[in-house]
């Protein structure tokens, strides 16, 4: 016997409520079905007959609500009208009430559908037609899957009517389905019925005209509409109001790739204010900085068009000599030159070898030759510009609010299959806007474009907004994840975002290459000499002027005028000298932390050594003995290699557990965050401090320990200072203990605090032998260069006293012998 | 053919690098290895190996870093050990060579027996290093001991030219440092003369000796 599986209706309509985010993803879902019944226009239309509970209704008015106990407790007759009670007016199950009465049409002048294709289409869910027949009589791919359009209308409401005339045809067929049947726990799939009926000499604008009303028909084009679908939705299930209802706007605006946008229009308005809303424009990127427009061809090649935008040519034109730069690019050469600047566009052809930086060995070509044809386009727009930067670079002037707003609502890289969005990909406010982490790379890379080191800049995912467009058919490896939410994460996924990160990167390079050398010339002209020089001179000259401006008296606010034009010049001078300093004490700060690194590496070099030593030659060994007991028949003579087998496995696995600790160490050290200033808490510093090294400070016996009181202290400083400021101090310590044949057996370090005068005075002493007794001066020690220990860098104090110094403290000794104490002083902290 | 066999000490302040060094030799039918820490009193460490009677002392050369209570590196053994006996054998382990050497110039110590591990570890090279290091030192006494008879021989005959007694002279003295240096007699005292009478007395002593162990018998 064969029995057929059956399906709950419930259990239907839940898998394809679930398929669905929102509502907005069920009215994007629809408008996806009207483009592909190759409708030319899609119209979204509210009838926002309440968006909040009225406080007043008319008689007339009142008797057409459907009726309700609430709602005749709640109003009262007063004339001719029904007024709210007070008690009721934030009644929230009155609200719902209300905004269920609203209306939402989804219009369509599509195709329209026969008898045939609701049978065959529509009433069977989850269809594979679209995958058999994936163009449209039009042409178009057909970008809606798996059959799951009508749970969108579930998704919007209660009750559904559907109007649909097939184009050429004569009869208006009316569907017609109440979700909430679904529910009944008992029953199946098969079960449910939707009404079809069959209107005779009707047309669809009549049907429409008779809810909307002749002038807005005329006004919302419908009149015009032949054929296609008309959905009318009632008994909403989202409270919609004007708010909500422009967010949809909003986001609409981007559903459709801006080519897209001649061929197929979506309207959306509201009945009750026809003014409201219209057209749902993409949002016209004209004020770009940089576009770039990217053509892969699927196999080996990219073409990039580049559209520079960023500059004012005026401006550019006096400067001259940034064309006579040779570094990192040559200037006077295209597409370099002023000329391509001036021109804007420039295109380069890539082999996608060279475009991704890899060796064909390192590429997986077999995955980046199943992405397909594709191409994307990507705006950059700077949100901000510092008026001196304009001094070094020509900018274009623009509304930076404007752009702050914009970009807060369109930023990212978005991905359009068949003209419509994949989302949740470059969706602001959602984890997958920046689905390519371009944040993590601006993390990494903390330079200015024009800046020496700029061909690290990279950009912020909130500057740019860009399109990927990709279809069904080219793209077949990138297919959608069954929640239709994104795309599977497959490695041909992965190859497809290295693809794109590189394509971006050339813009970044670009910009760099054309203003590093802006920056240059500025430099050149503004080096820090001349620059004094003229400002003293200037500051010598107006100051008498400005004695005699006061002297006079006469016009005084004129004077004052001048004075502040005068402050202004100053301004920018000192401007350019932090920009100048801020930069070179980045540089240090990180030098200096690479250095400290570098010194307490040394210290371990015997350990390192030792590791490099036995690593490979145990796993050698290793080896050898395995092949041994493979051969060997001799049965005492086996036990023996075991015994020795146990041995070396314990060994290589000690010294796994040393790398494993110094890799640790490494990450630790180098991770980027260290190189930001933040509020650092003492207290989980030192813990974590100890933690990091506490491994290699057991193995020589050497005790580490700090006063728990650090927790209350907090300082405002940057990790990797404090890095650098306790590494030096625990190489010396280490190496005291670890060389010195004077020093005790016992090994300790402490650290411990005392605020004296709003100074935070922090001890770190050892027990080691201390200054070695032939130092005269003892402040010698940090002086640079001054080492006592064979292969010293005598580096380490001169750092530490740099970076307290640069922290408004400085370090001292408080005791030279036995056991070095320093006196490590903070005037800025906090106590909690 | 015999197979010599060599009695060598092998010292690390590492239990992990003993224990390598132990299982590398286990199955080596000439080499003897036993493996020891670095004990705290250095003098009194030294007199106990020499007492040992080993062929070569072998000695990491950073002893201090795992263990604080050693205050003393291979430098250290290897010039309190030819304190007693010059040129003994003792080979000195790194796992930083370079440091090593450049330590033990410092020092005025011949770095030629500063080895690095690895290097030695991955070549098989240590067993040959060690035994030739040894052969050379015993070759070494052994000649001095030859020609030191010969000349003494001559001496007897009353052939002993005066270039060939001071060469005499160095040799015994050589030698004496080799043995124990620090109960050698000072070069000057060994002048024929003092040489004479020395030998003299040694002979009477040792007439004196073998017919008191006559007598017991």
């Amino acid at each position: 016997m064969k029995i057929p599986f059956r399906v709950s209706a419930r259990t239907a309509r839940l898998i394809g409520r679930e398929n669905i985010a929102n509502a907005e993803g069920a009215i994007i879902e629809i408008i996806k079905n009207s483009y592909d019944a190759d409708s030319t226009k899609s119209i979204i239309l509210f009838d926002l007959k309440y968006s909040e509970i009225p406080t007043s209704i008319d008689k007339s008015e009142f008797y057409q609500l459907p009726s309700n106990k609430l709602l005749d407790k709640a109003y009262k007759k007063i004339k001719e009208k029904y007024v709210l009670l007070p008690k009721f007016i934030n009644n929230k199950f009155l609200l719902t009430y209300f905004i269920k009465q609203n209306v939402l049409y989804l219009i369509d002048n599509g195709e329209g559908m026969d008898i045939n294709t609701i049978k065959s289409s529509w009433m069977t869910i989850g269809t594979d037609e679209k995958l058999l027949n994936p163009y449209s009589n039009r042409g178009r791919i057909k970008s809606g899957e798996k059959g799951i359009g009508r749970f969108a209308l579930d998704r919007l409401g209660a009750m559904c009517e559907l109007y649909t005339q097939k184009k050429l045809g004569k009869e208006i067929l009316k569907w017609e389905v109440v979700w909430d049947k679904f529910e009944k726990e008992t029953i199946t799939l098969d079960k449910i019925k939707a009404n079809l009926e069959i209107l005779n000499n009707k047309s669809l604008t009549e049907i429409i005209e008779k809810d909307l009303g002749p002038e807005l028909s005329k006004i919302t084009l419908i009149n015009e509409i032949k054929h296609g679908t008309v959905i009318k939705i009632t008994n909403l299930r989202d409270p919609w109001t004007k708010k909500t209802i422009k967010n949809l706007y909003n986001n609409l605006g981007v559903l459709i790739p801006p080519t897209e946008l001649g061929k197929f229009k979506v309207f959306l308005y509201n009945k009750h204010d026809i003014n409201d809303f219209g057209e749902i424009v993409n949002p016209l990127l004209n004020d770009y900085d940089y576009k770039l427009t990217a053509n892969f061809d699927g196999n080996d090649n990219v073409k990039i068009k580049i559209t520079r935008n960023e500059f004012d040519i005026e401006l550019l034109k006096e400067k001259r000599n940034v064309f006579k730069e040779k570094e990192p690019m040559d200037m006077s050469k295209a597409p370099y030159d002023f000329e391509t600047i001036k021109n804007k566009n420039f295109t380069q052809n890539y082999e996608l070898e060279d475009l991704l930086n890899k060796n064909k060995e390192n590429l997986i070509k077999e995955d980046f030759d199943k992405i397909g044809h594709l191409t994307f386009t990507f705006y950059f727009l700077k949100n901000q510009m510092r008026s001196f930067d304009r001094k070094i670079y020509p900018y274009r002037e623009f509304d930076s609010s404007k752009r702050i707003n914009w970009l807060s609502k369109f930023a990212g890289i978005k991905i359009y299959r068949d003209g419509f969005r994949v989302r949740p990909y470059g969706e602001t406010n959602e984890s997958a806007f920046d689905w390519l982490n371009l944040g993590e790379r601006v993390a990494g890379s903390r330079f200015g474009p024009g800046q020496k080191a700029g061909i690290q800049w990279k950009v912020s995912p909130q500057q740019i907004y860009g399109i990927i467009k990709l279809s069904r058919i080219n793209n077949i490896s990138l297919i959608d994840k069954a929640s239709r939410e994104g795309l599977q994460e497959n490695s041909v996924f992965y190859a497809f975002k290295d693809l794109i990160l590189s394509i971006i990167n050339v813009f970044e390079k670009d910009r760099h290459y054309i203003m590093r050398p802006m920056h240059v010339v500025y430099e050149k002209e503004h080096n820090s000499e001349v620059l004094i020089s003229r400002a003293q001179a200037t500051i010598k000259k107006d100051s008498e002027e400005i004695k005699n401006i006061i002297l006079d008296g006469d016009n005084f606010e004129g004077a004052l005028t001048k004075i502040i034009d005068k402050f202004d010049v100053y301004k920018d001078t000192i401007e350019a000298f932090k920009s100048k300093v801020d930069e070179v004490e980045d540089e240090n700060r990180l030098l200096r932390g690479l250095a400290s690194i570098g010194i307490t590496l040394s210290t371990f070099t015997h350990e390192l050594h030792h590791i490099y030593n036995n690593l490979l030659p145990s796993t050698q060994e290793l080896e050898k003995i395995l092949n041994k007991i493979l051969l060997e028949k001799d049965n005492s003579v086996k036990n023996n290699l075991i015994d020795r087998l146990n041995i070396t496995v314990k060994r290589i696995f000690t010294e796994n557990e040393r790398v494993d600790h110094w890799i640790k160490i490494a990450l630790k050290l180098i991770n980027k965050d260290r190189r930001k200033r933040k509020t650092i808490n003492l207290g989980e510093y030192l813990s974590e401090y100890k933690k990091i090294w506490g491994n290699h400070l057991e193995r020589r016996f050497i005790e580490f320990n700090y006063d728990e009181k650090f927790e209350n202290i907090e300082i405002e400083s940057f990790t990797i200072d404090l890095d650098s400021i306790f590494n030096n101090l625990l190489t010396n310590s280490i190496n005291a203990f670890i060389l010195r044949k004077d020093s005790s057996s016992v090994r300790k370090i402490s650290i411990n605090f005392k605020i004296i005068d709003k100074t935070l005075n922090v001890f770190y002493e050892d027990s080691g032998p201390g200054l070695e007794k032939f130092i005269k001066n003892k402040n010698q020690i940090f002086e640079p260069l001054f080492s006592t220990i064979p292969n010293g860098t005598g580096l380490g104090l001169w750092i530490v006293k740099l970076i307290m110094i640069d922290n408004n403290g400085d370090i001292i000794i408080e005791r030279e012998r036995p056991g070095l104490k320093l006196n490590l002083q903070f005037n800025k902290f906090n106590k909690i | 053919m015999k197979t010599m066999r060599y009695d060598i000490v092998y010292i690390d302040e590492e239990l992990n690098d003993r224990n390598d060094m132990r299982d590398k030799f286990k199955d080596d039918p000439e080499l003897n290895l036993t493996v020891l820490p670095p004990e705290e009193d250095l003098e009194n460490f030294v007199k106990n190996l020499i007492d040992s009677n080993y062929d070569a002392l072998i000695v990491d050369y950073q002893l201090m870093e795992y263990n604080p209570k050693i205050k003393y590196d291979g430098l250290d053994f290897l010039k309190t050990i030819h304190e007693i006996k010059e040129e003994y054998p003792v080979i000195i382990l790194t796992d930083y060579e370079e440091d090593a050497r450049n330590n033990a110039v410092k020092n005025d110590v011949n770095p030629r027996n500063i080895f690095d591990k690895r290097e030695l570890k991955e070549t098989e090279k240590l067993p040959r290093k060690i035994k030739s290091v040894i052969d050379y030192y015993k070759n070494h006494i052994e000649d001095l001991k030859n020609r030191i008879n010969e000349l003494k021989q001559k001496e007897k005959e009353g052939i002993l030219k005066s270039k060939e007694e001071s060469e005499l002279i160095d040799k015994d003295s050589e030698l004496e440092r080799r043995i124990n240096k620090k109960v050698s007699l000072d070069k000057t005292l060994k002048g024929s003369l003092a040489l004479k009478s020395l030998n003299n007395i040694l002979e009477e002593t040792e007439k004196y000796l073998k017919e008191i162990s006559k007598g017991k018998n």
